[in-house]
């Protein structure tokens, strides 16, 4: 127990001792801190004093202090004053601070503390000192391997104040660390070098063997934005790690260098990487250059949504003035970009002038502002269009309220919901309308209200407005509008009873049924039978029933339809019951209603419909059977096809067009010949909804039709199958064959295919008033599919969003100025190539000076090559001399194609163009490709064709082979014999290309010296110079030029000997003949042959008489060899033979024939027993006395009786050695 | 009256030899890289012979030489080419150059003669 004690008493007091040393250091500590503070005020406070007198006798103030004061505090102080006083007393103080020995004691510490937040918070301090002493030991502390990351960077940072360079390269060396902390730290201090440390950051970029220090410098480099990096930046820029690129593509935008525009272009075309491609579109948007625009435009179409983002920010920056790319943007895919695209409207102050607009009397104004501010909504602005729903412009108030519908932002609701007592009328409409469309339930009560407005307009659009709720909100308010059908207004009640229908639930049906169907007012009967019809209450049956007889029309055809909705025995027997009664109309609704049963519940209808013997019944039948949409429906339709009333068989096509099968299509085209022209248009117009690709060549034979009115049906049906299955081969059609129908139909038929140059040409057909006036009256009559697709192609070819809407005024969206500006606007803004081809496609049929303009402007600036080369080739095709500008730029154009078109044109226009234009044609002479250089040479042939000179002296300054070639090409095509003295120079030159073009330039001279100078070449050492002039070779031969040949005979090369042979063979001179006979006798068979054939196909007789004196002198062999290729001469032998009128030829032909191969040859040599020439029919008997043949009897029977004896005699020896 | 010389070609090495090698107290040699301003040179120095290279920036020496050819008949010009083709030599002879010397292996005797013309003129 007293242990117990004791120990209590023992913890009692160690623990009131602690407690006392505790409260003791915490007053010490206090007393301490009161100390230092007050110790700080106070140095404080004398420093601001020797401020004031800058410094004077500081030395002996800070060494008093020194004594004084705690070292500590006095050293925080002084270094605050360092950092406070101005640079004209901080050396002084610097030096102060110096001699009181506290530079010492960091420098000492950032070595030698032990602690590494210790060397680096001196670090730190030295920095903020600014003594430069401090730079040796901070370098030795950044140099020391062993030395704490955090401490050099602490280091690194001391240095970059002291502004030392000599760490520059250290600094540089750091960057190849991947650290994510240190990293920016050291390229932040590398900044703050500036242009000092340029050199050692290009050759980090350059050699570093990391990425890291690649990619850092690249971006130092560009912070510090020095236009030295700009060319070693452009060497990276397609590096092989995205990262490097991304950050060269950052770098060079800081820079700002115009440069780099072309490369940061190339980049955002080709570079496979989305972040890097956006990138680039970012740092061209800070290089400023408008001339970027374009591509970014082209940008804006990129898959990858960060690019079109980026590009639309550069987009927005460089070409503020021009918003169409951005309105685009709008409709973009991704709601990011969407909402930018926005932003940048509201920005560019776009959005305060679309509500201004609003307000405006002009309706194109209204519309602009209105569509964009729907885009604008959609990409989720739509908060900044509430204020103006209090706009004291009514018509504004009116508008946005609509937008706010179109957008269908729920928040909105309550705002709308407040314009519902707005004074105007118009305003409250379009609130309501937009209430509608947002569907807010919070405000279905208030539109309840509206449904007993006095104004029906008001309560027409207020129950439309309801109808369109959620039904979860509609099942809140149908008690109160139970109660409106109890009201006395008759459309109070009919609207009430719309908006009943479209909630759902049994209550509702029994209200529709017990009072709305029973209704005094025809109209609120004529809803509630249709709602219950469309709702399925079957126990409304006989209400509905009744309602088939009902005075008002529009309630029987209800009625109908309803049966036909709820079906069953009892709704078909009440429809075939109202059948013999039914009008028009109401026999529609009913063979509708009886067809939507199924084909198999309709035999009892059409027993009746086609056992009547009225007309009107069977028509009926057809239209029942066509309602069906059932291929079993088809075999009736058919017969009715043959049916004698032509009334019949136009309803059973048009039946038939509705059930596409194979069977409903055959029987369409055996029905193309039917006897009635209207069948026939009927029939034509079926296979345009339904037929495909295999009918079009059937349509194509209508196009033949005699009556006009089925050759123009036959037209649109061949655009319609054009616009569903590719319309090339439809256009081809209608462009060849269509020339004879009525031209509303056959433009109506080309905008229906879809090709561009159709919907051009149907543009082109539209600028005459009065033919637009009948497409616009024939449009009316067409099918609203129909329509809607002529207006969707013709308005916006290529188009992704039909701008048509059923209602809207088709007169006012065919206006031909406005279509061709569509077309422009496609060309010049769309993003998709294949859009702007297809503008170019159809600009191409329109002739018009805007036009040419545009096709210009797409020739000179369009991205796209296909583009350009299209453009190029429609303005070739109208040379006029304004063009000659626009292709001598285009002449350089980077692609080929385009270059060719270009310089072809500047040949066509070689009448106007001038020195500025002969530059292109000149540098594109001797240029790659073949096709560039060939261009250019026929457009130089023509531009100098009269002042070959100029074209030589400049040709003469060339220096690339290739270049002189071409230029001596153009000298032929001109062949100005001017031009046979230089040529003749060039013929001798030591190149054997040049001599080669000389000579063949030469050749095109009609000129008696340019074929002297070309003979002159005959003996040129290299073969292809040779062989060109042998084929060259006049036909007449100048006097001397034979003999000059005959030394060509011992050519050493095969292919000259052969090429001079068949030259020989077409020239007239009689000696040419003996240097054939010398090549027959050549030691190769390719010669022999060559020279044979020459003679074969001599035209005088002199020629095949040596022919068969040589062939008899060929060795066996080589008349083996020959025979082959001659044999082909064999057929102009026969009709030599047989036509000529020369006896002497017909002879040889024999002679020849047998001469070749007797056997081979035997019919041919038998027709000469028919000719009048006694000489001939013996040799032919002679012939054919070498060979035996079955046939020989049967040919020599037609001279057995010949009245020539030898002849006879000779054809019966024959006859006998054949027996 | 000192005599002028004008020289054009694109070859700064080629005109620093010609400068010093026709150079004399009496005789100022005007060497030009390229075309552009030799009428307006010609016309303000009455230079005793041009010198013109062929192949040069711009319009070429052929091109220059008619130039000067048809407002100078009595000027004596030099053609001077890297190219050795006939042609060459021939149409040098047709725009009118008073001789054509071929580079490099007639560029001291195209010197002498220049020298030689110089003194012969006496201008």
């Amino acid at each position: 127990m007293t242990l117990l004690i004791a120990i209590s008493a023992a913890l009692v007091g160690a623990s009131a001792l602690a407690v006392l040393v505790f409260a003791g250091r915490l007053a010490i500590r206090r007393i301490s801190e009161r100390k230092l503070v007050a110790e700080s005020r106070r140095i404080h406070l004398l420093l601001e004093e020797a401020r004031k007198s800058d410094y004077d006798q500081l030395d002996k103030l800070l060494f008093d202090m020194r004594e004084n004061i705690d070292l500590d505090v006095l050293d925080a102080e002084v270094r605050a004053e360092l950092e406070s006083c101005d640079d004209r007393l901080s050396e002084r103080l610097l030096a102060a601070v110096s001699r009181l020995g506290i530079t010492e004691r960091y420098l000492d510490r950032v070595r030698n503390a032990r602690a590494w937040a210790e060397r680096a918070r001196a670090a730190t301090i030295l920095a903020s000192i600014g003594d430069p002493r401090a730079a040796a030991p901070l370098l030795e502390a950044m140099q020391d391997p062993r030395e704490d990351r955090d401490v050099k960077l602490a280091c690194a940072e001391a240095l970059g104040r002291l502004a030392n360079p000599e760490v520059i390269p250290i600094l540089c060396a750091g960057l190849a660390d991947v650290d994510e902390w240190s990293s920016p730290r050291l390229a932040s201090v590398l900044v703050g070098f500036g242009d000092q440390a340029v050199e050692a950051l290009l050759e980090t970029l350059d050699h570093s063997p990391s990425l890291n220090g690649r990619m850092w410098s690249a971006q130092v480099l560009g912070k510090i934005g020095s236009s030295r990096a700009v060319s070693a930046l452009l060497d990276h820029l397609h590096d092989r790690s995205e990262k490097m690129r991304l950050s060269v593509a950052n770098a060079l935008g800081d820079i700002g260098d115009l440069r780099a525009v072309r490369p940061l272009v190339n980049l955002i075309l080709r570079d496979p990487i989305p972040a890097v491609r956006a990138q680039a579109a970012s740092a061209l948007g800070a290089l400023g250059d408008r001339e970027a625009v374009p591509i970014l435009v082209t940008a804006m179409g990129d898959p990858e949504y960060w690019m079109r983002f980026r590009a639309l920010e550069a987009i927005e920056v460089l070409a503020p003035e021009d918003i169409t790319p951005i309105e685009e943007a709008l409709g973009d895919s991704n709601a990011e970009v969407r909402r930018r695209a926005a932003l940048a409207l509201e920005r560019l102050g776009h959005l305060d002038e679309s509500f201004a607009n609003l307000g405006s009397d002009d309706p194109a104004r209204v519309a602009r502002g209105r569509a964009r501010l729907i885009s604008v909504g959609r990409a989720g602005l739509s908060e900044r269009f509430v204020r103006h729903l209090s706009d004291e412009n009514d018509a504004v108030r009116e508008n946005v309220a609509l937008i706010l519908g179109e957008v269908a932002a729920r928040q909105h609701g309550p705002a709308l919901a407040r314009l519902l007592g707005d004074d105007n009328q118009r305003v409250v409409l379009a609130a309501v309308a937009a209430l509608g469309a947002v569907g807010d339930p919070g405000t279905a009560g208030a539109l309840v209200e509206l449904l007993a407005d006095s104004r029906e307009e008001v309560r027409s659009a207020a129950a439309a407005a309801l109808r369109r709720y959620p039904g979860k909100a509609l099942a809140a308010i149908s008690g109160a509008l139970a109660i409106r059908l109890e009201d006395p207004s008759d459309r109070c009640r009919y609207h009430s009873t719309r908006v009943l229908a479209a909630i759902p639930g049994a209550e509702v049906d029994e209200l529709l049924l017990a009072r709305a169907a029973r209704d005094h007012f025809a109209e609120v009967r004529l809803a509630a039978v249709t709602a219950l019809g469309e709702r399925g209450v079957t126990a409304a049956v006989d209400v509905i029933g009744d309602c088939l007889g009902d005075p008002y029309g529009p309630l029987r055809v209800a009625a109908a339809d309803a049966l036909s909705a709820l079906g069953g025995e009892r709704s078909i027997d009440l429809l075939l019951a109202a059948m013999p009664q039914a009008d028009r109309e109401q026999r529609d609704a009913i063979c509708g209603g009886i067809a939507a049963l199924g084909f198999a519940a309709i035999g009892p209808a059409l027993d009746l419909l086609l056992g009547s013997g009225d007309d009107n019944a069977r028509v009926g039948a057809a239209w029942t059977l066509g309602k069906t949409l059932d291929a079993r429906a088809v075999p009736l339709l058919c017969a009715l096809l043959g049916d004698s009333l032509s009334r019949v068989r136009s309803a059973a096509a048009g039946a038939l067009a509705k059930i596409p099968t194979g069977d409903s299509i055959a029987a369409l085209r055996t029905a193309l010949d039917d006897p009635n022209q209207f069948v026939r248009a009927a029939v034509v117009n079926a296979l345009g909804h339904n037929g495909g690709a295999g009918d079009l060549d059937a349509l194509r034979g209508v196009l033949a039709d005699p009556d006009g009115y089925v050759r123009g049906r036959a037209a649109v049906a061949i655009g319609s199958i054009g616009g569903r299955s590719g319309g090339e081969r439809a256009y081809e059609i209608l462009e060849s064959d269509a020339g004879d129908c009525d031209a509303p139909l056959r433009a109506l038929a080309l905008g229906l295919c879809g090709i561009p140059a159709g919907l051009g040409t149907a543009v082109e057909m539209m600028r005459d008033a009065e033919l637009r006036a009948e497409i616009v009256d024939l449009l009316g009559r067409e099918s609203p599919a129909r329509r809607e697709r002529f207006l969707a192609s013709v308005r916006r070819p290529g188009a992704r969003v039909v701008d048509y809407w059923p209602g809207d005024d088709v007169a006012a969206l065919l206006r031909p100025d406005e279509l061709i500006d569509g077309l422009i606007d496609t060309l010049r803004n769309r993003h998709d190539p294949v859009a702007r081809i297809g503008a170019v496609e159809s600009l191409a049929q329109i002739t018009d000076e805007q036009v040419d303009g545009a096709l210009q402007g797409a020739l000179l600036h369009d991205p796209h090559p296909s583009v350009r080369l299209r453009a190029a080739e429609i303005l070739a095709a109208r040379p006029r001399p304004e063009l000659a500008d626009t292709m001598a730029v285009a002449a350089r154009d980077p692609h080929d194609g385009v270059r060719v078109v270009a310089l072809r044109a500047l040949g066509e226009l070689r009448s106007v163009i001038h020195a500025g234009h002969v530059g292109p044609v000149l540098a594109a002479i001797g240029a790659e490709p073949a096709a560039v250089s060939a261009a250019a040479e026929s457009a130089a042939a023509a531009v100098f064709a009269r002042r070959p000179t100029e074209l030589i002296d400049w040709l003469m300054g060339r220096q690339r082979p290739a270049e002189i070639a071409a230029g001596l090409r153009v000298l032929g095509k001109i062949g100005d014999p001017e031009t046979v003295g230089l040529l003749q120079q060039f013929a001798a030159s030591r190149d054997p290309g040049l001599r080669l073009e000389a000579v063949r330039a030469l050749a095109a001279i009609d000129h008696p010296a340019a074929i002297a100078a070309m003979l002159d070449g005959l003996f040129d050492p290299d073969e292809r110079v040779r062989a060109a002039i042998v084929a060259a070779l006049p036909e007449r031969p100048r006097a001397g030029m034979i003999e000059r040949l005959e030394d060509l005979c011992r050519d050493p090369a095969v292919g000259v000997r052969t090429h001079l042979a068949t030259r020989l063979g077409a020239m007239t001179a009689a000696r040419a003949i003996d240097l054939l006979e010398i090549l027959a006798g050549d030691h190769s068979v390719e010669v022999q042959v060559a020279a044979l054939r020459a003679m074969l196909a001599s035209s005088d007789a002199e020629g095949q008489e040596r022919f068969r004196q040589c062939w008899q002198r060929l060795a066996p062999a080589g008349r083996l060899r020959a025979a082959r290729d001659l044999s082909v001469l064999a057929d102009a032998l026969s009709e030599q033979l047989r036509s000529s009128l020369d006896e002497q030829r017909r002879r040889l032909a024999i002679q020849v024939l047998a001469a070749l191969d007797p056997l081979a040859h035997a019919e041919r040599i038998a027709a000469g027993l028919a000719d009048p020439v006694p000489a001939i029919r013996l040799e032919a008997v002679r012939a054919l006395s070498a060979i035996e043949s079955d046939l020989l009897a049967d040919w020599l029977r037609a001279v057995i009786d010949d009245p020539v004896a030898e002849i006879r005699a000779e054809a019966r020896r024959l006859l006998i050695r054949e027996v | 009256m000192a005599t002028h010389i004008v020289c054009v070609d694109d070859d700064p090495g080629v005109l620093e030899i010609l400068r010093k090698r026709l150079s004399r107290p009496n005789v100022t040699v005007h060497a030009v890289a390229d075309g552009d301003e030799l009428a307006a040179l010609v016309s303000d120095t009455e230079p005793a012979l041009v010198i013109l290279d062929v192949v040069l920036p711009g319009r070429n020496g052929y091109q220059l030489c008619r130039e000067l050819r048809g407002d100078h008949p009595d000027l004596p010009i030099f053609l001077f080419s890297g190219k050795s083709e006939p042609a060459d030599r021939f149409w040098a002879e047709q725009v009118g150059a008073t001789e054509f010397f071929e580079k490099p292996m007639d560029l001291r005797k195209m010197i002498d003669r220049a020298a030689e013309l110089v003194t012969r003129t006496g201008r």
